[in-house]
Formats: structure tokens, C-alpha cells, sequence
């Protein structure tokens, strides 16, 4: 009798236990966790023709040129490996590097400068103990007026505000870390937010879409707008999505978003995503179309364009 | 019949053909949106009932059984020549056919995985199989 009361237990705790999606398995090391939040492996990667991880050279076709990514690996010659945690950082936060040479912001530094010392090192401590690869960098196709670096330094006092995240006093530690984790490693800002015509963030339209996206893809409007946004997301459906790629009208992740779900956000720990599903939802609600030109519209067809 | 109007009626025909090649595209672009807004629906319905969030398993066996027969052949429904300005679908489902065509297959394996036994393991599968098309395949 107690073993049929023990048993019976046991189905109704399984019963009753909370059904949700299949997650992947979170990671435990911080600087793995750091760098699939930061997406580095997706541009720093030629998967298209089969390139060695992290070895650099995938092509990223932008209004403003085409840039191909560096060799991000500890290959002293061709990679980063001769780099010191200094100079890492250095890149991250300013945007320069080792041999004081400006970064285009193609490479999101000015994303990267909200991360956190302790989460800087930890992506260092990853990045050095992953396979050298001997890859030569490939040099960006850029407009001649583009390739004299040190314009960038004009354009870092229009557009770049240096600094570590400061967290908000007045907001939960949820929100808080979602806006860390979005605004530094997660830099979905770099895509989702529109430019203006010298490459700098439209103000007051934070995450509201933009039509001239990476590779010439329409990236969508993601603040809570009922119509144009997400407004009809819930909380859960985001971090469901951010975990799965499975949309809650049942599409799912295409393109760079499913390669970012897949090398990177589905290993993130459940309260992260829930985490960056606070901080999303409570951004100011943009009416920005996002949508591909020559589309019916609407709000069904412009929900499924992405 | 003079030569010249036997070439206009040559060419005439041969616009009639390419307008209505132009047609069937049109009509097998909407056709496999259609498809894959079915999928989605029913693939959001199948989601919602495994999370215990609204329907029932009924339905859940029912979608899975549709998702099963949706997904048999999807590489065939994007012939060569059937790009359009429309369409959603990058130029790699040509130009990497085998491996586009090996990604379709598995959509079509795991539909039939999930109709087969619907749980949340098969769905996850489902769900990755349709991702890893979109990934590449898709705007």
C-alpha cells in the first residue's frame, strides 16, 4: 500500500511539474557563456566555404562597404595569439588595436565596451585556450574615401560613448542583466537597431528594425509595438524563442538569427534569457516599419518576415 | 503567309509561353508560402499543446499527422527557375541543391519521427530540422 501511495505520488509530482520547451543543456564555464552570448564563432567563421572555426574571413556585405572578418584564433602570426589581455581589452572597449590602428565598428566594440572586466577576461582565458589556426587576414573592400583609418576617430566622437554597463537603480537584477547582457556581448543593437548615413545609430529607436541589415537583409523591429514590434510576444515566448528558434505564431528562427540561437543563445542559462526578455519588452515601442520592400504588408506578412 | 508576320506569330507564342512560365512561379511561390504558413500554424498549435498552454492532445496528434504529410517532398516544390522577388528562398536552395535537398529530407524524417510518437523530444527535433533549413536556405 505505502509503495502504491509512493508511486502514485510520483506520477502526480510528474504531473504537475512544470512543461515547458526543451533547453539545451547551459554551460558552466563563464568564457564559453560570454562568447555564445557574443556570437563571436558567427562572424569569425567562413562556414559558408567550410573555413576553420574562429579563423576569420567570412564576408560581411554592409551599405557601407564589404568587410571580412579577422582570424580571431591564438595563431601568433596570422591570429591574436601574440596579443595580451591588455591589448583584448583595449579592442573591446575602444575599438583599437594592439598596434593603435582604429577598428572599423563593423566589429561591434562599441557594443562590446558595456562588457564587464571579469567577463572581458573570462572571454580572453576561451579565446586563448581554442585551436591556433594559420589563416592570413583578408583585407576589407572598402570605398577610397573609407580606407583612411583615421577618419574612425571623427566618427567615435560623433557616434561611440565608451564605458561598462552601469546598472539602473530603480530596475530589477533581471532587467538589469538583460540590458547587460543586451546592449554589451549580446550587441543586438548592431543589427536590430536602424543607422543613419554615416553608420551611427538613429537615436531613440533602439531595437526598432532596420531595412539595411547585414548581407542586405530587412532586420526586424523587436520593441513592443503591437503592430510593427513584438507587442504580442509575451515574456515567455521571447526567451522560449531565444532558446528554440520557435516563434510563437510556430515559424522559426532563418538566417543570422538561427545561427545565433544555435551557436550561441540556446546555451545560455534560462534566467539570461528570461533576463534579455525583460529588458526587451520594456523598451520604448517603435511603429518603424522593418519590413522587405515589395511585400503586401500587413501585419501577418511583416510578422514572417523574419 | 509572309515571312515577317510568320516571325511575329513565332514570337507572340514564344511570350505567351515565357508569360505563363512567369505565371506557374507566381502560383508555386504563393502555393509554398501557403505550405509553410500551414506548417507554422500547425507547428505553434503543436507547441502550445505540449507546454499545456491551451488545446489538447487530440489536436496534437492530429497536427503532427498533417505536419508528416506537408513535409514529403518539399525540394520538389522549389524547381529550378522558381526564384522570385516574392520569395523568401536564397539563392544557395540552387546553387547548394544537394545539401538543401538533404536538409528538406530531414524536415520530412523527423515530421514523420513526430507524427509517429508527438512529444516534446520529437518536436525539438522537428523544430531544429526546420531551423537548420531556414538558416541557409531562407531570407
Amino acid at each position: 500500500m505505502a509503495g502504491l501511495g509512493k508511486l502514485l505520488l510520483a506520477v502526480c509530482t510528474v504531473a504537475v511539474l512544470p512543461v515547458g520547451p526543451v533547453w539545451a543543456e547551459p554551460i558552466a564555464d563563464r568564457g564559453e557563456l560570454v562568447f555564445r552570448m557574443a556570437g563571436c564563432e558567427n562572424c569569425h567563421t567562413d562556414r559558408e566555404h567550410g573555413g576553420a572555426r574562429l579563423a576569420g574571413g567570412r564576408k560581411l556585405a554592409t551599405p557601407l562597404g564589404t568587410f571580412y572578418t579577422p582570424n580571431i584564433t591564438p595563431d601568433p602570426t596570422t591570429g591574436i595569439g601574440r596579443w595580451s589581455e591588455a591589448d583584448f581589452r583595449r579592442a573591446l572597449r575602444e575599438g583599437v588595436g594592439p598596434d593603435g590602428r582604429q577598428y572599423y565598428p563593423s566589429f561591434p566594440y562599441t557594443s562590446y565596451a558595456r562588457m564587464s572586466d571579469a567577463d572581458i577576461q573570462a572571454l580572453w582565458t576561451y579565446l586563448h585556450a581554442q585551436p591556433a589556426v594559420v589563416k592570413a587576414n583578408k583585407s576589407h573592400e572598402l570605398p577610397w574615401y573609407l580606407n583612411f583609418r583615421p577618419l574612425l576617430v571623427i566618427w567615435k566622437w560623433l557616434f561611440f560613448s565608451p564605458g561598462a554597463y552601469q546598472p539602473e537603480a530603480g530596475k530589477s537584477a533581471s532587467w538589469n542583466r538583460g540590458a547587460y547582457l543586451v546592449q554589451g556581448a549580446g550587441h543586438c543593437a548592431e543589427c536590430h537597431t536602424p543607422r543613419n548615413q554615416l553608420g551611427g545609430f538613429k537615436k531613440g529607436m533602439e531595437l526598432a528594425g532596420s531595412l539595411n541589415g547585414p548581407d542586405g537583409l530587412v532586420v526586424p523591429n523587436i520593441t513592443p509595438d503591437r503592430q510593427y514590434g513584438i507587442g504580442s510576444w509575451s515574456k515567455s515566448d521571447l526567451a522560449d524563442y531565444l532558446g528554440t528558434g520557435n516563434r510563437p505564431d510556430g515559424d522559426c528562427a532563418g538566417s543570422l538569427m538561427a545561427e545565433l540561437i544555435d551557436n550561441g543563445l540556446k546555451y545560455l542559462p534560462k534566467t539570461d534569457l528570461e533576463a534579455i526578455a525583460d529588458y526587451v519588452t520594456s523598451v520604448p515601442a517603435s511603429s518603424n516599419p522593418a519590413r522587405k520592400a515589395g511585400k503586401a504588408g500587413g501585419k501577418k506578412r511583416q510578422q514572417e518576415d523574419y | 503567309m509572309h515571312l515577317s508576320v510568320k516571325f511575329l506569330l513565332l514570337a507572340l507564342a514564344g511570350s505567351a509561353a515565357v508569360a505563363a512560365q512567369a505565371a506557374d512561379t507566381d502560383s508555386l511561390v504563393k502555393y509554398r508560402r501557403n505550405l509553410m504558413d500551414a506548417n507554422g500554424g500547425l507547428m505553434g498549435m503543436s507547441n502550445l499543446i505540449l507546454q499545456n498552454k491551451a488545446g489538447d492532445k487530440a489536436q496534437l496528434a492530429a497536427a503532427a499527422k498533417e505536419l508528416a504529410s506537408l513535409n514529403k517532398g518539399i525540394a520538389a516544390l522549389f524547381p529550378k527557375g522558381s526564384a522570385s522577388p516574392d520569395s523568401d528562398a536564397l539563392p544557395e536552395v540552387w546553387s547548394k541543391r544537394a545539401d538543401f535537398e538533404r536538409l528538406a529530407k530531414e524536415a520530412e524524417t523527423k515530421s514523420a519521427a513526430f507524427a509517429k510518437a508527438p512529444s516534446a523530444a520529437s518536436f525539438k527535433d522537428l523544430s531544429e530540422a526546420c531551423k537548420s533549413c531556414h538558416k541557409d536556405y531562407r531570407k
